[in-house]
């Protein structure tokens, strides 16, 4: 067995970072039992280790201008290099937005009328900010553990919805 | 007992042993994964597996004790950086002083 297929075992974050230097390592000779076993414990290892992640999702040197460390230890820090944006992660955001838009403003009305002139006003004033916060997990918080996701859009929802509900009564 | 600090090779876990040897390969001068493979087998007669070398190099590198070079021919050097250098040298240091003890008791063993 060679080692290219097994490099599929990796997080997408790792192959972009080591794939090619891995295989350039490995070399193209058909792989011993032994090795295969290393390489599928390092797959997993790459999988469950927050170490190994942060280091795979580290901004690639050949990246980084020459010279400039504090721009250096920046971008190794903020990096995202593992997470890419793609054109349908673009989509979803925009649809998310303005299909969020549409829906919370419909609701907004259909509250005004139906329920109270406060339940319509909060869901009105909370249209766009819900919307673009919704987006984000297409976005900025791409990768991200659902988790952390819940949190930073979750969190700001609320206080969203208190704020709208807090300025009708003060 | 010591006080244990993040610039500490024994949280490595089981990469402790990988990752101290190619801290002390890449002492000499930047190296590429296969370069590192060839010196650590030379130097200890052991071959590190690629997924043993590259669990062990990701995690020296989370913990900027090297850092990646541009790559040459698709084979990317590391080098080692200062904080690498001093884990190493405090790494060599415990090691020297735990063999000068084994030495000295063998020596004793052997003289009585």
């Amino acid at each position: 067995m060679r080692a290219e297929p097994l490099l599929r075992l990796f997080p997408r974050a790792w192959r972009v970072r080591y794939g090619e230097e891995f295989l350039a390592t490995a070399g193209n000779q058909s792989l011993g039992t032994q090795q295969v076993v290393d390489i599928v414990a390092c797959a997993i290892d790459a999988w469950t280790s927050s170490e190994v992640r942060r280091a795979a999702r580290s901004v690639r040197a050949d990246l980084v201008p020459e010279g400039d460390p504090m721009t250096k230890r920046c971008m190794t820090v903020c990096g995202t290099a593992g997470v890419e944006w793609n054109r349908r992660d673009a989509l979803f955001a925009a649809a998310t937005m303005i299909g969020g838009s549409i829906l919370f403003s419909a609701a907004g009305i259909l509250a005004k009328r139906y329920v109270s002139e406060v339940t319509g006003q909060v869901i009105l004033g909370l249209a766009f900010p819900a919307s673009l916060l919704l987006s984000f997990p297409f976005l900025y918080l791409k990768g991200k553990s659902w988790r952390t996701q819940l949190v930073l859009v979750g969190v700001p929802l609320l206080v969203l919805v208190a704020i709208g509900i807090l300025s009708h009564y003060i | 007992m010591p006080r244990r600090t993040p610039e500490n090779l024994d949280d490595l876990g089981r990469f402790s042993e990988p990752g101290l040897f190619i801290l002390i390969s890449l002492a000499d001068g930047p190296k590429h994964g296969y370069a590192m493979t060839l010196d650590i087998e030379t130097l200890t007669g052991q071959r590190l597996g690629p997924g043993t070398l590259y669990g062990a190099l990701a995690r020296l590198e989370a913990r900027a004790w090297i850092e990646a070079l541009p790559p040459r021919d698709r084979r990317r050097p590391y080098r080692l950086t200062k904080v690498g250098k001093t884990v190493l040298a405090r790494r060599l240091e415990s090691v020297r002083a735990v063999a000068d003890v084994g030495r000295s008791r063998l020596g004793g063993a052997h003289a009585s």
